[in-house]
């Protein structure tokens, strides 16, 4: 094993955290061990080896590097543990040269080599069902996998329940005003009858066969489950995010008006008040693909065509605000946690670091002028906001099973 | 009025026939009953001798430490804390503060200063923990307190409720001033240390400089007693580490005042006494841990060659690392087979949650201990211990519905690395 400081140095490589596509940012990953808590994981690129390296600015994506044994590469992103600016990268197999990673984290990152498409960037989706099955193995404890049979089992209720609201969205936007008994008063069976009937109305009138249409009308509401629909948005996983985001930054507000000349407190102060303006200006651009995708879903029939020839339409927009939140899921978790315990300070300290970048690509999907997210970093940007409080690596490893059990 | 015995802070006469029997029957009390009596005592709106029978418990609430409501006393005097003793332990030439002293003196502050009312109201309810009351209530309640005390004047019963003589009060008074102008500063420099910072030397010389300052307008002896008092503070609120000593000795030795210095050097003493007195060896693994290594680090600082080095207390110094080092390897073999691995060799379809998060809330409060321990002794004793757990907690005759719970076991106590290979996983690799 490598595990002197030289090797360490080859393996470990020190990057600016300002990435331009949220793949190069990489996916948040519920990580335990102690050294890698508040790390990202994305696939390694063909180019120069690193999607980050710095000569590959403004190239496009060529596709994914496998190792020299023929897996999946994938590279973890760790925050620069001075809680300075910066990130180290390495290599998920060479981990070991810089920590033991736990089992759940063994676990978690071996279905993603294994079990996801290599031709496929890694998505928050696919490293929430990862972290989950390593959760449900009881690797994070028994809490954690509580969590992840409730998580499996809320998901299920939500995809009926998803479905379900399109389907009444769907009819009441095809059928005669009027037609009795009214859509949402329909049983399960009536609904779905009289839905596929729809969507076979809308095949014949696109000319496109039926098992295309219901084919993307289930795609559909399997995308939707995660950010919700109609009736069954208010239980969704994302709007809940979203929720805690919200919370989190009326609760930090108050404490970024600290009364001057208390040194310590007012640095963490300082802290509070830019997680907190983080936290909603990402709010504010997360909903923006979503009030997107209400416009769309408006009229199902319109968007169901153009998936025709746009397969990826909804699922590119509902990813849009999964990424943009990325990350925050666990910074809420941390801050509730910490509020629980009384260790206000010392989590400021630890979120503060974990602020997500937002990468230049965000521009694009919302339109913002150019240097705008550069901007918003900038303000955000911890400066030497250093945390290393004396806490001993099993502690820290307890504290993040016990966010895995908080888990959404 | 007759006069304390000389040298030492008598007991207040309210160690009665009646308080004594009480105090006997307590010795064999559970815990729970304790709490309950805590409780009641906290609701009493006058404790009178009540106080004396939290005394005789005072050890055991110092492991159990129930829930206390905040009052404007115990928020005035928290800053105190490491400094305060009980009657008993107090002598007059020591570095602390009778225990006895403080009700009659926060009564006094309440009864004098205009602001402790609408301050005590503040608090109505709160606990002490909450930093919120920390920074809204105690800072100016710090404040009020050091100014009052600087001056105020010996209450006329205060030999009758305390115990003590009329001089004793200026000395406490005057001492309990100039520490708690500095309170904030203390607490504010602790949350900063707790937060990974390093020990910020310039504001520690700073602080301890402008009590010495303050120590040069107090009585002969007053002001060298409140630097050692602050030095006491310092080396129980920071971790007692080669650099908080030093930044000690470097503020006063620069001071042409001997009494100061030795006052300084009396802190050091003041906190080994404290580790004779008060060494935990039971109660709960994690306070007993924290223990041990607070007691691990002042003597590797005090046993370091540089500065801080103290040649005459060597034999003493010795003699607690061995009881500490003893004392850790004990609890530490007991705990890890009566409480980890005969429960895990139990382990089955039946066991609960609640019964494996116990195990692994234990297995991680003896962890710590283990560290620690090295740090006081030899590994040999937790290697060999950890290798028969090892062996047991791997064994194939165990429960195959529990295997992941006993890997999680492993896991806390040997590491991921042994702990892999029971539930099919292996290290990642190229």
């Amino acid at each position: 094993m490598p595990n002197t400081s030289s090797a360490n140095s080859k393996l470990l490589k020190f990057q600016p955290n300002t990435p331009r596509s949220f793949l190069e940012r990489g996916v948040a990953a519920p990580f335990t061990t102690a050294l890698l808590s508040g790390a990202r994981l994305r696939r390694l690129t063909r180019i120069a080896g690193s999607l980050n390296d710095r000569e590959v600015k403004g190239e496009p994506l060529q596709g994914f590097a496998t190792l020299e044994n023929g897996r999946p590469g994938i590279e973890v992103v760790v925050p620069n543990p001075s809680g300075a600016r910066g990130v180290y990268v390495m290599l998920w197999s060479d981990v070991g040269a810089l920590c033991r990673p736990t089992m759940h984290d063994v676990a978690m990152c071996e279905r993603l080599v294994a079990r996801t498409n290599p031709m496929l960037p890694l998505t928050p989706l696919m490293v929430r069902k990862a972290a989950r099955d390593a959760a449900l193995r009881g690797l994070a404890g028994r809490l954690a996998a509580q969590a992840a049979r409730t998580a499996v089992e809320q998901e299920a209720l939500q995809a009926v329940a998803t479905r379900r609201a399109l389907f009444v969205a769907l009819l009441k936007q095809t059928e005669a005003p009027g037609t009795s008994p009214p859509a949402h008063l329909l049983s399960e069976a009536e609904l779905e009858a009289r839905g596929k009937a729809a969507l076979e109305m809308i095949a014949q009138r696109h000319g496109r066969k039926v098992q295309d249409i219901t084919g993307h009308f289930a795609a559909m509401a399997e995308v939707l489950v995660d950010i919700g629909f109609g009736e069954a948005k208010g239980s969704a996983r994302l709007p809940g995010v979203l929720s805690a985001m919200a919370m989190l930054r009326n609760e930090l507000l108050p404490l970024g008006k600290v009364s001057k000349g208390e040194s310590f407190i007012e640095a963490s102060g300082a802290s509070a008040l830019q997680i907190a303006t983080a936290a909603d200006a990402a709010i504010s651009m997360a909903v923006k693909p979503l009030a997107m995708i209400d416009l769309r879903l408006r009229s199902i029939e319109t968007l169901l065509g153009e998936m025709m020839t746009e397969p990826r339409l909804i699922q590119d927009l509902v990813e849009q605000p999964d990424w943009i939140a990325d990350g925050w899921a666990r910074i809420c978790d941390i801050w509730t946690l910490a509020v629980g315990q009384g260790s206000h300070a010392q989590a400021l300290a630890e979120i503060h670091a974990l602020v997500p970048v937002l990468p230049d690509e965000l521009e694009g999907w919302l339109g913002l002028a150019a240097g705008s997210t550069a901007e918003i970093n900038s303000r955000n940007a911890p400066v030497g906001t250093v945390w290393r409080a004396e806490v001993s690596n099993q502690d820290r490893v307890a504290r993040n099973e016990h966010l895995r059990a908080m888990a959404r | 009025m007759a006069q304390p015995e000389e040298g030492r802070g008598a007991t207040p006469a309210i160690a009665q026939t009646g308080v004594k029997e009480l105090r006997r029957d307590l010795a064999d009390a559970r815990d729970e009953q304790i709490v309950q009596i805590v409780s009641l005592v906290d609701a009493m709106a006058v404790r009178g001798s009540a106080d004396a029978l939290l005394d005789a418990l005072r050890p055991r609430l110092m492991v159990l430490r129930p829930p206390r409501p905040a009052t404007l006393g115990r928020l005035l005097f928290q800053p105190l804390d490491p400094v305060i003793l009980l009657p008993q332990r107090w002598r007059r030439d020591s570095l602390g503060v009778p225990r006895t002293a403080l009700g009659p003196l926060g009564v006094q502050f309440s009864q004098s200063v205009g602001a402790a009312a609408e301050l005590s109201r503040a608090i109505q309810g709160q606990s002490l923990t909450d930093r919120a009351v920390v920074v809204g209530v105690a800072v100016p309640l710090w404040r009020h307190g050091a100014a009052f005390f600087a001056t105020s004047d010996m209450p006329e019963d205060w030999t009758k409720l305390t115990g003590l003589a009329g001089a004793d009060y200026v000395t406490i008074a005057r001492s309990i001033s100039v520490l708690l102008g500095e309170a904030f500063e203390v607490e504010a420099i602790s949350q900063h240390v707790s937060l990974g910072n390093q020990v910020p030397i310039a504001q520690i010389k700073a602080c301890i400089g402008r009590v010495a300052d303050a120590a040069l307008s107090l009585p002969p002896g007053t002001g060298a007693r409140a630097v050692g008092m602050l030095a006491v503070i310092l080396l129980a609120r920071l971790p007692p580490s080669v650099e908080l000593i030093g930044a000690i000795s470097d503020a006063v030795s620069g001071r042409n005042d001997r009494g100061v210095i030795q006052a300084s050097e009396q802190a050091i003493d003041f906190a080994l006494d404290s580790i004779e007195i008060d060494m935990k060896f039971v109660g709960d693994v994690s306070e007993v841990a924290a223990e041990q290594l607070r007691v691990a680090m002042l003597l590797d600082a005090l046993e370091t060659p540089g500065p801080t080095l103290r040649p005459s207390l060597k034999p003493r110094a010795e003699k607690l690392r061995r009881q500490a080092d003893a004392a850790c390897r004990a609890r530490f073999e007991t705990d890890l087979v009566e409480r980890i691995v005969r429960p895990a060799e139990a382990l089955g379809p039946d066991t609960t949650d609640e019964q494996v998060q116990s195990l692994e809330h234990l297995a991680r409060d003896l962890r710590r201990l283990e560290t620690t321990g090295r740090r006081l002794g030899g590994a040999e004793h937790y290697e060999r211990c950890l290798r028969k757990a090892m062996e047991s907690l791997t064994a194939p005759s165990g429960d195959a519905s529990c295997l992941v719970d006993r890997a999680r076991l492993v896991e806390i106590l040997l590491g991921s690395d042994r702990a892999m290979a029971l539930v099919g996983l292996s290290h990642p690799m190229k």
